[in-house]
């Protein structure tokens, strides 16, 4: 017994070190956008704000971008999962038995995609011979069709037993019906895995948005982020900013990053367990 | 010849243009996930042609005149396209012997955790920074490693002056390495704590009544079980090679340390995107794209092969 308590407080040890260094840069994060301008300079850890100070948040919502950002996250985030997941669905469906003639082929060229890619300037250019240039669809449509979520939920349409269909046809029912009748309630798990992590990804993605929809009426909340990180210094010297004494670019910042973040911080613990599942599953079977 | 499973008259003897109609409500349901590939995937793998072609933005990719190998000579010829390469391979290597390994020891450590809340508690946490962007991450690191951010301060307490991380050629890959591994490591460390959860616990129970040690236990059972684990997975990475963390880099580096950061995903970007040398960065991007797609379809098959076709990616 005493010799095990002397590993046991190491252990503990390193985990308490672990965990302050994984969520501390978070914390930091609260803490500053909460902060006046001289806390926010002040030298060392942020464990807590002196004074409780709300200017930073003033200062953001004082302009509509994070509005704009806001909106269009949220569009983007729901229509492309929506897409993303029934496009998906639809492909794996008709693909999960080898059956069909050209299987092998068409999977092929699914699967094909995963490894090679036009690259970053064709890619470009072919957006915009389509005339997806600073759309909204943009932010979307290319991100449609993967070769991953298609491999996930293949693997896992084609484990369902087909009994059920086999009855249900027996019973006169068609393809469509039993897509929708038979096969879709007993998908809902790998659904809801897809689903969220289309959300994740739409919510953190940035990149298209960059490239493609620079306008000011297009912006997501990962763009207005970014246009601070590369010119904090000079949005807060201007403009109505500059009125307002207590922030600094870091403090707006913060409030920023935490207004774009707070739903994925929020809703992250109660679904992470999902997403773990869903890893597995790619895993084993991918 | 193979036979749809389900049905209703299938028989041997049926043509292919029939069997094809018979499915035909299959490969409706298949067309729009196969349109979106085509147009958003396919179709810009046309644009490769672009690396041999003087690029007019008038006459279009199809009308631009031939320039045969001009581009890659170019390519080859600039010093910063070795540059590039190199520092592509460096922070690769770097990564594959820094934070590749860390999960491994991440997940072992995990799974000696005995109290289960404390183990799940330390687990969320671990994945947290796996689920913010690139951006939202460049963000709070940038604070952390500031100045007047935690990190500096800790070394002015042992009397070493500040460093400016993200713009000092000399420690900025070191903070790719390190935040790589804040990032990603929590997250990575899953499909090993799995591995290990499938390991015989009858194994550890033998080698207690021998009177093993922990760290015996870790190297003689643990490490042996996710071997295939391990090993499956180191050369995957190693198909990776020639790819960066572009999100990463992009989001953290500035001209002050592009002679160490600048890999060949930045460089592609900024000469295609920035400066518009679109056939230039193309011959680039197909350099690296190329040379990347076999070097993962040989890791691929090394896998396949050591283990039996099971645990490749196709």
């Amino acid at each position: 017994m005493v010799k095990k308590k002397k590993p046991q407080i190491i252990t503990y040890l390193v985990i308490a070190v672990l965990m302050f260094v994984f969520v501390y840069p978070f914390w930091q994060t609260i803490v500053l956008s909460f902060s006046d301008k001289i806390y926010a300079n002040a030298p060392g850890f942020k464990f807590w704000p002196k004074e409780f100070c709300l200017d930073a948040y003033k200062a953001i919502f004082a302009d509509n971008s994070i509005f704009i950002g806001y909106a269009n996250t949220i569009w983007r985030t729901v229509v492309g999962t929506a897409l993303t997941v029934s496009v998906t669905y639809l492909a794996a469906f008709a693909m999960r038995h080898r059956g069909i003639p050209g299987w092998s082929l068409i999977n092929f060229l699914i699967v094909f995609t995963m490894f090679f890619g036009g690259g970053m300037v064709p890619t470009y250019l072919n957006i915009k011979e389509l005339g997806l240039l600073n759309t909204r669809w943009v932010l979307v449509l290319p991100g449609v069709a993967g070769a991953w979520n298609f491999i996930i939920m293949r693997n896992f349409l084609s484990s369902i037993d087909k009994e059920m269909e086999e009855a249900a046809y027996i019973d006169g029912a068609n393809t469509f019906q039993i897509m929708l009748r038979v096969i879709l309630p007993l998908s809902k798990a790998v659904i809801a895995v897809i689903a969220l992590w289309a959300v994740v990804g739409h919510w953190n993605a940035w990149f298209d948005s960059m490239v493609y929809a620079n306008g000011k009426n297009l912006l997501v909340l990962q763009t207005v982020v970014r246009r601070l990180i590369d010119t904090g210094d000079e949005l807060t010297a201007s403009g109505n900013a500059a009125t307002m004494a207590d922030i600094t670019p870091e403090t707006v910042r913060a409030a920023t990053v935490m207004v774009a973040t707070i739903p994925i911080l929020m809703g992250y613990p109660f679904v992470q367990k999902y997403l773990v599942q869903g890893t597995m599953v790619g895993a084993v079977k991918g | 010849m193979r036979i749809t499973k389900k049905n209703k008259a299938g028989t041997a003897g049926q043509g292919l243009l029939k069997r094809i109609y018979k499915n035909r409500a299959y490969y409706l349901l298949l067309l729009p996930f196969m349109i979106f590939l085509f147009v958003f995937r396919y179709k810009p793998m046309y644009g490769i042609v672009l690396a041999f072609k003087d690029f007019k933005i008038r006459e279009g990719i199809m009308g631009s005149p031939w320039a045969g190998l001009k581009y890659f000579n170019q390519l080859f010829e600039a010093a910063s396209f070795w540059e590039v390469l190199s520092n592509t391979l460096i922070i690769s290597l770097m990564n594959l012997a820094f934070s590749w390994p860390v999960p491994i020891v991440l997940a072992i450590f995990i799974s000696e955790i005995g109290n289960r809340r404390v183990r799940k508690v330390f687990q969320t946490a671990s994945y947290l920074p796996h689920f913010i962007s690139w951006v939202i991450a460049a963000s709070l690191i940038t604070d952390v490693l500031a100045l007047n951010g935690p990190i500096n301060a800790l070394l002015g307490m042992v009397g070493r002056g500040p460093v400016y991380f993200l713009a000092d050629s000399n420690v900025f890959r070191g903070v790719l390495i390190l935040t790589n591994i804040w990032k990603g490591a929590g997250w990575s460390a899953i499909i090993y704590i799995a591995a290990i959860t499938a390991i015989d616990p009858n194994l550890y129970e033998a080698a207690r009544v021998d009177g093993a040690k922990k760290l015996q236990e870790i190297w003689h059972i643990t490490l042996p079980g996710i071997r295939s684990t391990i090993l499956t997975l180191f050369i995957l990475e190693i198909g990776k090679l020639l790819s960066s963390n572009f999100d990463q880099i992009f989001n953290l580096y500035s001209p002050a340390v592009y002679d160490v950061a600048d890999v060949l995903d930045t460089y592609t970007y900024r000469q295609g995107l920035e400066s518009f040398n679109f056939s230039y960065a193309t011959a680039a991007g197909f350099f690296q794209n190329g040379i990347g797609f076999v070097l993962v379809i040989i890791s691929n098959i090394v896998v396949k092969h050591l283990s039996s076709g099971e645990e490749s990616l196709w």
